[in-house]
């Protein structure tokens, strides 16, 4: 477990620790400009990495004059919170989130659009949500590719990727 | 008259007609299912708008999120869950009318009050937005400066509980714009050599994956833990209230109309906020407080009235100085950049047509709205019984197909969904998104206006010292930061006098 104060004091390392290598960054990767006058193209990205950096040594600072020694808050508390969600379901949920989505944007430039829908929502819906009616899968799965196709595609003429075998929409 | 007819005809054609009925539909099923936000539904309807014309475009924008302030109502009443946070203040009220056999006349009667409180604040921002825009018509680079100085300072500030995150996110926001090709001397920053980092961060992308990914994350995580809402959506009619039963509230209706404009023109504030303060107030004046929370109809009243009226009253500032007070006046504003609109004094003297659409098509969004929840509100209860692991599913596919339609391109999709992860990451880390949003849109503006200054004053800083209305903006944003460094020192040393 770690408290409040504890994240806290890592989030503003981090952001400390980018803010840095961004303030480096400005001042070696940007050209100085032509203009000629003294606020040029670093001016801002560099005044907003030193912005940034005194920002988190103040989150950081805070974390130490907080009563962040006491222990966190009783169970008691949490009760009016009726959708507390796990450590490990929230975790489940990003990994669930974000492989969708990489595998979804790999395989539409494989397959296309209403291939990789309809294979991949359907995929998804029935062995990582935990579906279990096979036609409501095939139903939303086709619904949804037809209907955005029918949308984006057809109504509104946006280019839909076909994918590089070529295998239509 | 002529720019009024003009926006008269743009604003009846058919397919303004159609953008602003689906804008509607789409903003009132994402108000009305709760942890789904109307600032993601005007995220995912973005790149559909890009494919339209200006005016349909714009119709689209506005009925989405008119929609969307709207929809969260029929939740609260029937359930009592808000469907958004601007509702929270109705459940109370509308939640036990629903248990004494009353559901049917609150919907209605909230329904129709959220229109009066939405009209009425378009009256009010006829006037003032016409005021303001004359006043900053006179604003230098140096003043804009300032001015944007002290919008983003009262967004993180206002909205947020801790000033240093609110800042930490508005600065994360604005470098993230100042990646890509530089405004003024057109040397690329922050781009490492890659061609497609050159033209920045798209803003409609950052939006898709600020507002809409971390909330897949949060269903899908939900769906894992089981949270699934059971309800009885049998016996929804509606049933309309009389006139003279309207009448009754007049005042309260009123004062909350009233309340909800201002506090909407503030950036940083918003509808929960204008809810429960008009709420409050009407409770304390009325004539029996003591049945309020217990099903008392002035407590629906109010707090619907004037999270309506806040549509209006955010639209203040977003078109008179082009400066958005919340996230969904933010993406509407981006929605108006990516057609080439740009909202703020120049506006009104170089296009006073698109100002009077503006204004008609605020109009028109909210009588269909009314229309649409009137008629089709079980249409939407039913939107309540989607399962949200299946809305997880859609919005995900909306959200990648979305970004890559923007610039048919796939660097947009693997963007969006690493500024999705930021987001979510972020978030976890309690630094608010807000802010981030607010600079994003607002960095371009920041720079450019800071640039032009220095290059009309040779690089002098006096030109904003000698501007007594720059240095009164510097002075508000200076003011608000000491208001919360006190604040949060005094509520600290209270903190700990109290035993622990």
């Amino acid at each position: 477990m770690t408290t409040p104060a504890l994240r806290d004091r890592w989030t503003g390392l981090v952001i400390l620790l980018v803010a840095i290598a961004w303030i480096i960054g400005s001042e070696y990767v940007i050209p100085s400009g032509y203009s000629g006058s003294a606020f040029g193209p670093r001016t801002f990205p560099t005044g907003l990495g030193i912005l940034l950096a005194i920002l988190a040594v103040v989150l950081i600072a805070g974390t130490f004059r907080r009563r962040d020694t006491l222990p966190p808050p009783a169970p008691s508390d949490a009760v009016d919170e009726p959708a507390k969600v796990s450590t490990r379901d929230e975790m489940w949920g990003a990994a669930a989130t974000f492989g969708f989505l990489i595998i979804y944007f790999v395989a539409m430039q494989v397959l296309g659009f209403m291939l990789a829908t309809v294979l991949l929502v359907a995929t998804f819906n029935y062995f990582v949500l935990g579906s279990r009616s096979l036609v409501t899968t095939g139903a939303v799965a086709l619904g949804l590719g037809v209907g955005v196709w029918y949308l984006m595609g057809h109504l509104l003429g946006v280019y839909l990727p076909t994918g590089m075998l070529g295998l239509g929409v | 008259m002529e720019p009024v007819l003009t926006a008269l005809s743009a604003g009846t054609s058919v397919d303004v007609l159609i953008a602003a009925l689906f804008g509607s539909a789409f903003g009132l099923v994402f108000g009305a299912i709760p942890g789904l936000t109307f600032t993601m539904a005007l995220a995912l309807v973005l790149p559909i708008t890009f494919a339209l014309q200006p005016t349909a475009a714009i119709a689209m924008l506005l009925s989405t999120y008119i929609g969307g302030a709207s929809g969260g109502t029929v939740a609260a009443i029937l359930i009592g869950v808000p469907g958004t946070p601007s509702s929270a203040a109705s459940v109370a009220d509308g939640h036990a009318l629903t248990r004494a056999g009353k559901a049917s006349l609150t919907i209605a009667t909230a329904t129709i009050v959220s229109t009066l409180g939405g009209l009425f604040s378009l009256v009010i921002m006829l006037f003032a937005v016409n005021l303001l825009a004359q006043v900053a018509l006179s604003f230098g680079p140096a003043e804009i400066f300032a001015l944007v100085i002290f919008g983003m300072s009262t967004i993180c500030g206002l909205a947020e509980r801790s000033m240093v995150r609110g800042m930490i996110g508005g600065a994360l926001g604005l470098m993230a714009m100042t990646i890509g090709q530089d405004p003024i001397d057109g040397v690329p920053r922050m781009t490492f050599g890659s061609v497609q980092l050159l033209q920045g961060i798209d803003l409609l992308v950052a939006m898709i994956g600020l507002f809409a990914i971390p909330q897949v994350v949060e269903t899908l995580a939900g769906h894992r833990a089981g949270h699934q809402m059971k309800i009885d959506t049998s016996s929804i009619k509606v049933q309309l209230p009389t006139l003279r039963f309207l009448f009754s509230y007049r005042w309260n209706i009123l004062r909350s109309s009233l309340l909800g404009t201002i506090v909407g023109a503030i950036p940083g504030t918003g509808g929960p906020i204008a809810a429960f303060l008009a709420y409050s107030q009407e409770k304390r004046l009325a004539k029996h407080p003591e049945t309020w929370g217990k099903g008392d109809m002035g407590g629906v009243i109010a707090p619907e009235t004037a999270n309506n009226a806040v549509t209006g009253g955010a639209m203040i500032p977003m078109l008179g100085l082009g400066i958005p007070g919340d996230p969904a006046t933010a993406i509407i504003l981006g929605g108006f950049l990516i057609h080439g609109i740009q909202p703020g004094p120049l506006l009104f003297t170089e296009r006073p047509d698109v100002i009077y659409t503006v204004y008609f098509l605020f109009a028109l969004s909210y009588v269909l709205v009314t229309i649409l929840q009137l008629l089709g509100v079980r249409l939407f209860v039913q939107a309540l019984r989607v399962p949200h692991q299946i809305l997880a599913l859609i919005i995900s596919v909306m959200c990648v197909v979305g970004s890559f339609s923007i610039r048919n391109s796939f660097f947009d999709v693997g963007a969006m969904i690493v500024i999705g992860f930021f987001g979510y990451v972020l978030q976890k880390c309690r630094i608010p998104l807000t802010p981030i949003l607010l600079g994003l849109v607002l960095g371009p503006t920041m720079e450019r206006e800071f640039r032009t200054a220095m290059i009309m004053s040779e690089g002098s800083l006096s030109i904003f010292s000698q501007s007594p209305t720059a240095l009164v903006f510097f002075g508000f944003a200076l003011l608000i930061v000491a208001f919360h460094v006190v604040g949060s020192i005094r509520s600290r040393s209270a903190g700990e006098a109290r035993p622990a």
